[in-house]
């Protein structure tokens, strides 16, 4: 913070030398100020425009940026949250996501704090792989699916009840984050002090005792990061979901985007409803989001 | 030298291996089996011919093949009883036939002579109707129960019995009857006309039998191994195998992927730019202290990443309906009907929009806590040195900023490389039209399916899975020349 507060004094100098008198100052103050909300007006114009089709009444297409001559409603709102698809839809949803915490936090934080604090064969190759590997998640992630897909439907006509079956996906939710979350809460515990830690080991403490005394006290916070990015995760997916017939509320809407008849305001009231829990999430999580990018966890 | 071994033994004795490897495997088993497993399995399924039939065929039905095999052995074995029994069906039928055909004649005669049967000819149309039909009756006879298999390959007892037995009903009820009815009676023209088209159709029925029993009387060995090669061939549609590199042989001469593939590379070299240019410009606008409340509004220019693609991804698609405000500004600016729908450069626009909104926040974080890195001595030189803003933008902000944008850069060009969502939830690649190239054989595909979306799009829509694998594996090509290019300009990926 100090550092940009030092740069931006600069850049006002370099301006103040560039223009040369101060009364120009206040006027490019102004000009400047206006069109950067010029700029954050238009980057910021589609979701204003989301939020618009939502409560337009009769769902018609917003075309006219005269805003003054549509009527306002909640009425898709009220009608998506009483759809009782809408609402099995979210049900699944909160079960997978709920599930995909709990996983993810008992799985990767043990898995992290051994790669924080233990030295071993084979920890550097693993770490550097997950970095790799994160990294073009994108296209081997579909892979991963095609070939799951295939192997779950063999296993399926085997008796295995797996597809259309939301238990699975927290699994393949949380092992798909395995890299990036591992690496975040490693960087967390590097930032720990390794003291307390060591004494319980000098002091001979049991297995149990290192788990539940040390481990799991030094990480409260790193379950909460693993937690909120296991929530949006799960939630905001929708492609593994849809090709393996689980209806969360992404699949769902997904599905609805896909057709060919779109009921726009409809769907934006469903799409906003959907997106409240990621928006209120993200402002809590705000400061590990950059993080999260660069291990290319998140689009972009 | 021994103080330091001896430090390093005790930091192994305080964080045993054995706790390393209880705390890591969960974490690993996990990511082993639902991520390096079927990438695994994937690079498998490439080299099968992996489809909807055939991952998880129905299992009743290939035991009625199995069945219907054996059972074609079976019939086999009596061939002497089945062949002879054919044999007389078939002389019965073609003796019936000729008849027929007789009747057909005398009755078409009178018909389109417009004249009225006699009394006398009508007796011997009577006789040979009778035994035509005494005929077709007894073929049906000889048939019942001649070869009983119950598989679409072969069932063709039931098949020309229930022929038969229809062809002699319709003699009967249609033609015979009729005729016996007319005893001592002329036969008028519209009588005799709908008699003849019951026997016509009475022919037509028995034709559709005849080559059947011919085959089966006097061709037993063909027949039966005919019959044994559709059912093998249906068995091995339905059974997973490997095809070696015909997957990969297919995709290299389809012109859809190598459009594919030219699409893919050509979105990299459009969207980075733009994406990068936009997010550079935006860092170093909202970085001028001369902006009032620029923090937060650095802070709502980050917007795009707190919603979920599905719904901002969406609303771009919205803002593009027909009619819809951007629509029409973009048709106006363009000075054509901007439609994403019909229009493949019009949907390629948009990607590349809809990309640089997703990843601008991504740059702009970056080159910021960038420039916030530059030391203040460095700027402050350049004013005593008098340079002008352009100068000092270029020649000393620019390269201070200039590593880390490189490295967001080649983690953006990933993205763009890998870009699936964007195009799927946009039109799904489309616009769909002929796609030739490289002088290969003109397809009809999707226009803008990217690498990543052709291989979904091969697995969701058409559901050949082997094919999808196949192109993941040529997509994992491009992927490692792209991390090698990555690893080398970052230093090993960390970067910065």
């Amino acid at each position: 913070m100090a550092k940009s507060r030092r740069y931006s004094s600069s850049i006002g100098g370099m301006f103040r030398h560039g223009f040369g008198f101060i009364a120009t100052v206040y006027g490019a103050k102004i000009v400047l100020t206006v069109v950067g909300l010029l700029i954050l007006f238009s980057l910021l114009f589609p979701i204003l425009f989301a939020v618009i089709t939502s409560i337009v009444k009769g769902g018609v297409l917003v075309t006219s940026l005269d805003l003054s001559k549509y009527n306002y409603t909640l009425a898709n709102y009220i009608e998506a949250v009483t759809d009782e698809e809408f609402q099995r839809a979210v049900v699944t949803s909160i079960i997978v996501s709920i599930l995909n915490i709990i996983v993810a936090v008992v799985v990767i934080t043990p898995a992290a704090y051994a790669f924080s604090r233990f030295k071993f064969w084979g920890r550097d190759t693993i770490l550097f792989s997950y970095l790799v590997l994160s990294q073009v998640g994108g296209g081997f992630g579909i892979a991963a699916v095609i070939a799951l897909y295939v192997f779950l439907l063999k296993l399926q006509v085997m008796g295995l009840p797996l597809l259309g079956n939301p238990f699975v996906l927290p699994l393949i939710y949380t092992a798909g984050a395995v890299p990036f979350q591992t690496w975040l809460l490693k960087s967390y515990f590097d930032g720990l002090p390794k003291e307390l830690d060591e004494a319980a080991f000098i002091d001979g403490a049991s297995w149990g005792q290192i788990v539940f005394k040390v481990v799991l006290p030094a990480s409260k916070s790193a379950m909460v990061i693993i937690a909120i990015f296991a929530f949006m995760g799960a939630w905001g997916e929708f492609i593994i979901a849809d090709f393996l017939r689980v209806k969360t509320i992404a699949a769902y809407l997904y599905v609805t985007a896909a057709g060919q008849r779109m009921y726009w305001s409809k769907f934006a009231a469903r799409a906003i409803l959907f997106a409240i829990p990621i928006i209120v999430l993200y402002g809590v999580a705000q400061k590990y989001i950059g993080e999260a990018l660069r291990y290319g966890a998140a689009k972009g | 030298m021994a103080l330091l071994r001896r430090g390093a033994r005790r930091v192994l004795r305080l964080y045993p291996i054995k706790v390393a490897l209880v705390l890591i495997i969960p974490s690993l088993a996990l990511y082993l089996f639902f991520t390096i497993w079927p990438i695994t399995y994937s690079i498998y399924l490439a080299f099968t011919n992996a489809a909807e039939t055939n991952i998880a065929p129905n299992p009743d039905y290939i035991r009625d093949l199995e069945n219907a095999k054996a059972c074609v052995y079976n019939a086999n074995e009596t061939r002497e009883e089945i062949q002879s029994r054919a044999l007389e069906a078939y002389e019965s039928v073609v003796d019936a036939r000729a008849k027929l055909t007789q009747l057909y004649d005398k009755l078409n005669k009178a018909v389109e002579e417009n004249r009225s049967i006699t009394p006398i000819e009508l007796m011997g149309l009577t006789k040979v109707s009778r035994e035509a039909y005494k005929d077709v009756y007894r073929a049906a006879d000889d048939v019942k129960g001649l070869f009983v298999c119950n598989t679409t390959y072969a069932i063709i007892s039931p098949y020309i019995e229930g022929n038969l037995s229809a062809a002699a009903s319709r003699l009967a009820n249609d033609v015979v009857k009729p005729l016996e009815s007319k005893f001592m009676k002329p036969l008028t023209p519209s009588e005799a006309r709908g008699i003849r088209d019951a026997v016509n159709d009475t022919i037509v029925r028995i034709n559709l039998t005849l080559t059947s029993i011919e085959v089966i009387a006097k061709d037993f060995d063909g027949f039966i191994k005919s019959v044994l090669d559709s059912i093998d061939q249906e068995l091995d549609r339905l059974k997973l195998k490997t095809v070696g590199l015909k997957n990969v042989d297919e995709l290299l001469h389809d012109s859809r992927f190598i459009y594919s593939i030219f699409k893919t590379l050509l979105f990299v070299l459009t969207s980075v730019p733009l994406k990068v240019a936009v997010g550079v410009a935006l860092a170093f606008f909202f970085s001028s202290e001369l902006i009032y409340g620029r923090k937060i509004m650095r802070a709502l220019l980050l917007t795009p990443w707190a919603i979920p693609t599905l719904l901002s991804v969406t609303t771009w698609r919205m803002l593009f309906e027909p009619g819809a405000f951007l629509q029409q500004t973009f048709s106006y600016l363009t000075g054509h009907k901007f439609l994403i729908l019909n229009n493949e450069w019009d949907a390629f626009i948009l990607y590349n929009i809809v990309e640089m909104w997703l990843a601008y926040p991504f740059i702009m974080t970056v080159t910021m806590g960038a420039i916030a890195g530059i030391p203040k001595e460095i700027i402050e030189a350049t004013y005593i040195d008098g340079a002008s803003v352009w100068l000092r933008f270029r020649k000393v902000l620019l390269p201070q900023v200039m590593r880390p944008v490189l490295f967001a850069t080649v983690l953006t060009t990933g993205a763009s490389l890998q870009a699936f969502m964007v195009p799927l939830l946009i039109n799904g690649g489309g616009p769909s039209g002929s796609i030739s190239v490289l002088g290969l054989e003109p397809r009809y595909g999707n226009l803008n399916e990217f690498l990543i979306l052709y291989g979904y799009n091969r697995a969701y829509i058409d559901r050949e899975y082997g094919l999808a694998a196949a192109v993941y594996l040529v997509v994992v090509v491009f992927l490692a020349i792209y991390v090698l290019a990555w690893l080398k300009l970052t230093r090993g990926g960390r970067g910065r």
